[in-house]
């Protein structure tokens, strides 16, 4: 009993977006993180033994998820997933051989810089993506977020790094079905 | 030895050749950034090419997945890793290298 007194304690206050959620949303976000969850305990256990234990863990990880992450307006749509995987898998193929060949090369080709770059997409798990490929795009490195503001670092800056920001803003836009922000019309 | 485990083999290979590489750069590169870099790029398309090859060969559909949520939390993982790591260059003030020809852009 102890434990459940002291698990009421640590409840952090309500979220007040989290109040004005729609219950259909909820509920549809409730259902998509838990078949994920179960998706995933299977691949672990790789067959039907654990499913006791199995559901209470993909249950609890379930609310703990929509409480820690409360449902967001823009969630991935799922007929882009594909195309966003290839792009990014081409990228990364692009990466590795990139940074591959500037190792070897005796010369050792670097220019590095910093650069700023605005973004229009918006906070959270959009920016959080953007920043995460943005790193194993060719060349760029994401260092910080300041505002709408992400500072990267690149190795070479005769490479497009703006044009190759924009062009993964663009596809994480569609991905996540976002409303362009203000001022940007691609 | 069949097509396929010859394609195995090339794939796990070249995986291994690019963490080799990616180790390289953590030597031969100047600074924190650009070793980040050289990491997390190498080792991310490394890792990928491991598991393609190793896919075929995986005992059950279950084993296969897992083998593909390696790779996925690999890469989230590399992703997070190098960020954290710039970030705290860049807080602890760790001026990133540049050529002596390009110092004054970045200053």
């Amino acid at each position: 009993m102890t434990t459940r007194s002291e698990m009421a304690s640590l409840d952090p206050p309500p979220v007040p977006s989290f109040d004005r959620q729609a219950p259909s949303r909820l509920i549809e976000a409730l259902l998509v993180r838990v078949s994920l969850l179960a998706l995933t305990w299977w691949v672990l256990v790789g067959g039907t033994d654990g499913w006791g234990f199995g559901c209470v863990a993909v249950v609890a990880i379930a609310a703990l998820s929509l409480r820690l992450t409360p449902p967001a307006r823009c969630r991935p749509r799922l007929r882009h997933v594909p195309g966003f995987l290839l792009f990014f898998l081409f990228q990364s193929l692009l990466a590795g051989g990139d940074v591959g060949r500037r190792t070897i090369s005796p010369r050792l080709p670097l220019r590095p810089a910093i650069l700023h770059l605005p973004l229009t997409l918006p906070p959270g798990p959009p920016t959080w993506l953007l920043m995460l490929v943005v790193s194993l795009l060719p060349g760029t490195l994401s260092t910080s977020l300041g505002g709408r503001t992400l500072e990267l670092h690149c190795l070479d800056h005769g490479l497009q790094v703006k044009d190759a920001v924009v062009e993964v803003e663009r596809r994480i836009a569609r991905l996540f079905g976002c409303p362009p922000a203000p001022g940007d019309d691609g | 030895m069949g097509m396929l485990e010859i394609l195995q083999l090339t794939l796990i290979t070249a995986g291994a050749c690019f963490f080799v590489v990616g180790s390289i750069g953590l030597l031969r590169f100047p600074d924190v950034y650009t070793r980040v870099h050289a990491l997390t790029k190498a080792d991310n398309l490394g890792l990928g090419l491991i598991v393609l090859g190793l896919l075929p060969g995986a005992e059950s559909l279950a084993a296969a997945c897992k083998l593909l949520l390696i790779w996925m939390l690999a890469l989230a993982a590399n992703g997070c890793s190098g960020y954290l790591i710039a970030r705290a260059a860049r807080k602890l003030g760790v001026v990133p290298w540049s050529r002596p020809e390009d110092e004054e852009e970045n200053r």
